[in-house]
């Protein structure tokens, strides 16, 4: 379910892709899934074409979903790999941490600053 | 004292719909008077209909019925169709009242809720009733095209081709009206105003697709030679579709309020 409060400080462009970022990550949404179309969206959420066109553009960016021409837009086996592959990096990450004697509130910093 | 009677109506719907757990609220009341003022225009286009019909029967002097036996077998068949026709007309008027009201009712809400995934219409419609309409509305083409094709007398032929000519044009008005409530927006501020808006749209489109091509096999069946096999294959068509549409309707009630998959 995607909900759009047309009184938020939030641009709905921003809600519409956190939204969706959000429920492809937490896996609500399956790899494969199609989503509505984005004159169907913007519609069913009363906002302008180009606004969810914007949302779909940057999770496309994100490699969250792949347009397949005419077929539509779907959730992309990309951004599962792209997360396993991330997830498998901090594994070896944490392992190294262990080795060099960093407690975890360290650890966590230095990824904080690496990632900015 | 309107308002609570616009909650408890709303109330009485909700249950009846297996969906007593929702707590009826102002864009829902709303929206189902605006459903029963459509429903209202539903039925008096039909009256309307049916009144013109009975003045043009008098003042011509036609009883207008399909079952005259003073008609010819296909001009009764074709005004059958056309009573069809007026119905389905009269469901589009009705909708797309209520259709007009629910955007009204859209623009002065704050919130606005949709699912984040497609669902065509095998989804929307339920596996059940897309396989009846397959059924009827398939069957009731091929059947006509056969008999076309198959009947040896020519006032047989040309009921065949009537009766196909009026099936493919319900199929299409059916198919037409499918594809108007499948583009509606959602009207929903929450899960709760979305699971009723998959409940209503559901309900819409499965009375969009009306097994009517089974009431005109039969007004055909009537209308065919006496002891001609195209009277069976009317009848045997008719039966097989009330069979699947009666099982698609009692598979929905026994099923959830919206087919699986939506949600």
């Amino acid at each position: 379910m995607i909900t759009i409060d047309t009184a938020s400080a939030v641009p709905p462009y921003e809600q519409v892709r956190a939204q969706l970022a959000g429920q492809i990550s937490d896996r609500t949404l399956a790899v494969g899934t199609r989503l509505p179309t984005v004159r169907r969206l913007a519609a069913d959420l009363g906002l302008a074409v180009n606004t969810v066109a914007r949302a779909y553009r940057e999770l496309e960016e994100a490699g969250l979903v792949e347009t397949r021409g005419r077929a539509g837009t779907f959730v992309s086996a990309a951004g599962e790999r792209s997360r396993a592959a991330a997830a498998k990096a901090a594994r070896e990450y944490a392992a190294i941490a262990r080795s060099l004697g960093l407690d975890r509130a360290e650890a966590l910093s230095i990824v904080r600053a690496a990632i900015g | 004292m309107t308002a609570s009677i616009g909650v408890a109506r709303t109330r009485e719907w909700l249950g009846r719909n297996r969906l007593g757990h929702i707590e009826p609220s102002a864009l829902l009341v709303e929206r189902l008077a605006a459903r029963r003022r459509g429903n209202r225009i539903n039925v008096g286009t039909v009256l309307a209909f049916f009144v013109i019909l009975g003045a043009w029967s008098v003042t011509t002097g036609r009883s207008g019925s399909a079952f005259d036996p003073d008609e010819t077998d296909v001009s009764g068949l074709v005004f059958f169709v056309l009573t069809n026709v007026a119905l389905i007309l009269a469901l589009w008027a009705g909708l797309w009242y209520a259709y007009r009201a629910e955007r009204r009712l859209l623009a002065a809400s704050r919130t606005r809720t949709a699912h984040p995934a497609a669902a065509g219409v095998a989804r929307v419609l339920g596996r059940s009733h897309l396989a009846a309409v397959l059924v009827v509305h398939g069957g009731g083409l091929l059947l006509g095209a056969a008999t076309a094709l198959l009947a040896p007398r020519p006032p047989d032929r040309a009921l065949a081709l009537a009766f196909l000519g009026s099936v493919a044009l319900l199929s299409v008005l059916s198919g037409l009206a499918v594809a108007g409530v499948l583009r509606r927006p959602s009207v929903a501020e929450d899960s709760d105003s979305l699971l009723v808006d998959d409940v209503l749209r559901t309900q819409d489109t499965r009375a969009a697709v009306a097994p009517f091509p089974i009431l005109v096999a039969l007004v055909a069946g009537v209308g065919s030679t006496v002891g001609s096999w195209l009277i069976w294959s009317f009848l045997a068509y008719a039966g097989l579709g009330c069979v699947c549409w009666a099982y698609a309707e009692l598979s929905a009630r026994r099923t959830a309020p919206v087919p699986a998959g939506i949600r």
